[in-house]
């Protein structure tokens, strides 16, 4: 679910970007000739026209999403971020931070390997999937992925309230809701003396901040991507110009919920066995060889057996 | 046989350098001035290794993508803005056909000008940036044909925000005196 709803955003943002790719990205476009080298754009000046990366960015993005190809997919999304960022920081939005940092940490992992074309093509070829834990998929980068994530809030609101006070006195929201810049929502009026903006930005000010605590423990957990996801949802539909950079966080939110709750509300909201379908595996090969079982308590300390 | 030994704490330092890296390039600005004072304290040798460490820790941080600095609408601005970007030509000043300032469709609005604002936020402290696209307006406005454009001008426009309880009482949220002011004007370059 992370992917694909990572994989769309980046996609859209792909096409978003179609119009002005070369004044953005090319060495005589809106910020200048290239200062940094680390760039692919760079390193291929006048020898690959920068057009064939939108092409490659596209459809790497497509195979991403689909989960063709996974691991090399988000490995040339990652590069392509990397280098748009370095050619032009001038127009660096946050969503350009968040998937470069999420791309980084997924070229570590298998996301290919559930609810993707990848995992459709190993079981119509029926290629066996081992019961060996060792040739289960890394947890590590997804982990690194959850906590970096989680770190975001941990560093930015201490920020947010030494940066500016509003934050402190409620007023926050009704600035941005009233910023030229920033702002779409069409009535600002019901933020006008303060009340609404003061309930909304203390409650942003709660969801980010126990958000880094409440997401490791179960009873909590949803409840805080809830409150989470509502809270950049609400960016989403009241302020403009961020909206993929919130909507790259909500997507985030995803790798926090775990897989068997996700298959549990696909199956309720299409009907009994439809996880089942589209998470299709080839049989199970047993581990034939069987070694001693480990007696209860004995772990590393338990001597070892030659 | 050894990577399989070697393999969990290749991992683990692999967990420890990137999480490390976060946190030093978000160190507060307090944690930031300690540090400089505690290495001016230091011998000469020590001072260097510690800051060539923090060097080397910052360059992995900016290959590997792990050096933002994470600022979620930090600073609020009390006052709205925005530039108005104009071609200085033979036959007079022109506004320049551009995002934010001219008309544009529903799916250029809502979808194509997304990076638009930051860039304009990025242009209104960085006189280096604004200098670079004025070079580029220069570059991409003068058509054969066309009045030549001589220079680039920025004309800043803003208007301060009232407080909440100001707005309630007067029923806006901006001042009634609204400012001009020219912000920069760039040569074009022959």
């Amino acid at each position: 679910m992370f992917r694909i709803s990572l994989g769309v955003l980046i996609t859209m943002a792909y096409f978003c970007l179609a119009p002005n790719w070369n004044a953005y990205y090319s060495d005589n476009g809106v910020g200048g000739p290239y200062i940094d080298s680390w760039s692919i754009f760079y390193f291929t000046k006048g020898v690959i026209p920068l057009d064939l990366f939108w092409w490659i960015a596209v459809a790497a993005s497509l195979g991403f999403t689909l989960g063709y190809k996974t691991r090399v997919c988000t490995i040339v999304l990652y590069i392509l971020e990397v280098s748009m960022i370095h050619s032009n920081r001038m127009i660096v939005n946050g969503e350009d931070f968040t998937c470069r940092m999420l791309l980084f940490y997924s070229c570590f992992t298998d996301l290919g390997r559930a609810l993707s074309l990848d995992a459709w093509l190993k079981a119509k070829k029926k290629i066996p999937v081992s019961n060996d834990p060792s040739a289960w998929p890394v947890a590590w980068p997804i982990r690194l992925m959850q906590i970096n994530f989680a770190l975001i809030y941990v560093i930015s609101l201490p920020n947010k309230i030494v940066d500016d006070h509003a934050w402190l006195t409620g007023d926050a929201i009704y600035l941005s809701i009233v910023s030229n810049m920033w702002s779409r929502w069409p009535w600002p009026g019901i933020f006008y003396g303060g009340m609404l903006s003061k309930i909304m930005t203390y409650m942003t000010v709660l969801a980010e901040g126990t958000f880094p605590v409440l997401v490791w423990f179960n009873k909590t957990k949803m409840y805080s991507i809830a409150l989470l996801a509502s809270l950049h949802i609400g960016i989403a539909i009241m302020l403009q110009n961020v909206t993929f950079f919130t909507l790259s966080m909500v997507a985030s939110l995803c790798m926090f919920i775990p897989g068997k709750m996700l298959r549990g509300w696909m199956d309720k909201v299409f009907h009994q066995g439809f996880s089942e379908l589209l998470v299709k595996e080839a049989p199970v090969q047993e581990n034939t060889q069987r070694g001693p079982k480990a007696k209860p308590g004995r772990g590393r300390k338990g001597r070892r057996r030659r | 046989m050894f990577w399989a030994k070697v393999y969990p704490a290749v991992i683990s330092a692999f967990i420890v350098l990137n999480l490390g890296t976060v946190l030093f390039m978000n160190r507060p600005a307090p944690v930031m001035q300690a540090t400089d004072d505690l290495l001016g304290k230091l011998s000469p040798l020590a001072a260097y290794r510690f800051s060539y460490t923090g060097w080397l820790t910052a360059e992995y941080a900016h290959k590997s993508g792990l050096d933002n600095r994470w600022q979620m609408f930090g600073r609020q601005s009390r006052f709205n803005w925005y530039f108005l970007i104009k071609a200085k030509t033979d036959a007079g000043t022109t506004v320049l056909p551009l995002p934010r300032q001219s008309p544009r469709t529903f799916w250029q609005k809502t979808f194509f000008d997304y990076k638009e604002a930051k860039f304009h936020l990025n242009l209104y402290g960085n006189r280096f940036l604004r200098e670079a696209y004025a070079s580029y307006l220069c570059r991409k406005y003068s058509v054969p044909g066309q009045p030549h454009i001589q220079s680039i001008i920025y004309e800043l426009h803003y208007q301060n925000l009232l407080s909440p309880a100001d707005a309630a009482k007067y029923g806006r949220h901006t001042e009634l005196e609204s400012y001009t002011q020219t912000w920069d004007e760039f040569p074009c370059s022959q």
